[in-house]
């Protein structure tokens, strides 16, 4: 009796723990992807409800001793990241100040106005300006100086 | 043999079905968020199609001017923003009352807002932004 029932054991042991194994992958891979789709989802969603704009008035565009004034304001319903990547006549500018202390607060949240302090050089006549937000939201203006 | 398929089976199984449960919360998530985001773009764009205001008066001796809302939306004064010869004024500038309606924040369609600034206006351009990023341009 016990020399059948062994092998049985044996059989039935390995076969749970194979099964257990693969089971453990699969909820794994399962997990993953799972957390990947709503992740994936989150970011779209961000996506699809970030907007911003440039409410600057284009022919008074604040402008003197080469520092630009820019104002962008958050139409979004959520807060966003203040972080933005500026573009004038399609060249990155990097030598950029961002600030909230206009509205008294360090969130920028909905219908609040971040301004930006850009140091660029521009000469007299139309440029354009870009606004890009680390989710890839973007708006444009086209300004004269 | 049998019992070692039959329980090999009932593991597997139940993983499936964990596995299934969490794909199927997951896309529903994931339907749920997208189906909100483009509902929420839609009004949004619906607001903005549905927002227009415009320039009653300008009174450059007493720096007020008037504006009107006539589209068909309501508009929340709070969330308007005003720049006088492109520079962003903030709220401790100027003073924005609803005529007929003072002490009101809503700017119903049909009503009009009197703005006092304590800046000078005289010969400046005005641009008034509502909450939705709609702008009017005042140019003397």
């Amino acid at each position: 009796m016990s020399d059948s029932s062994t092998p049985q054991m044996i059989f039935f042991i390995a076969a749970v723990m194979v099964a257990a194994s693969m089971s453990g992958v699969f909820i794994g891979i399962g997990y993953e992807m799972a957390q990947s789709v709503m992740d994936r989802g989150e970011e779209i969603t961000d996506t699809i409800e970030t907007r911003i704009s440039i409410i600057n008035d284009p022919a008074m565009m604040p402008y003197s001793e080469g520092v630009l004034t820019v104002y962008v304001k958050n139409l979004s319903p959520d807060t966003i990241n203040k972080h933005l990547d500026i573009f004038i006549d399609g060249i990155y500018v990097d030598d950029v100040t961002l600030d909230l202390d206009l509205n008294d607060t360090e969130v920028w949240g909905p219908d609040v106005v971040q301004t930006v302090w850009i140091d660029i050089a521009l000469s007299t006549g139309d440029h354009a300006i870009k606004v890009v937000l680390s989710n890839s939201v973007y708006d444009s203006l086209d300004f004269r100086i | 043999m049998g019992l070692s398929v039959s329980g090999a089976s009932a593991i597997l199984f139940i993983a499936f079905v964990v596995v299934f449960g969490s794909m199927f919360t997951a896309l529903d998530s994931y339907q749920q968020n997208l189906g909100e985001a483009y509902q929420n773009l839609e009004d949004t764009a619906l607001e903005v199609k549905s927002t227009s205001i415009s320039f009653v008066s300008v009174d450059a001796v007493n720096d007020t001017f008037t504006i009107e809302n006539d589209g068909d939306a309501t508009l929340i004064t709070d969330d308007f923003n005003i720049l006088i010869d492109g520079i962003l004024i903030n709220g401790s500038v100027f003073e924005m009352s609803i005529i007929d309606n003072d002490g009101s924040r809503l700017l119903l369609p049909g009503d009009m807002a009197e703005i006092s600034l304590s800046i000078e206006i005289d010969n400046c351009r005005i641009k008034v932004i509502t909450g939705a990023g709609v702008s009017v341009i005042y140019d003397p």
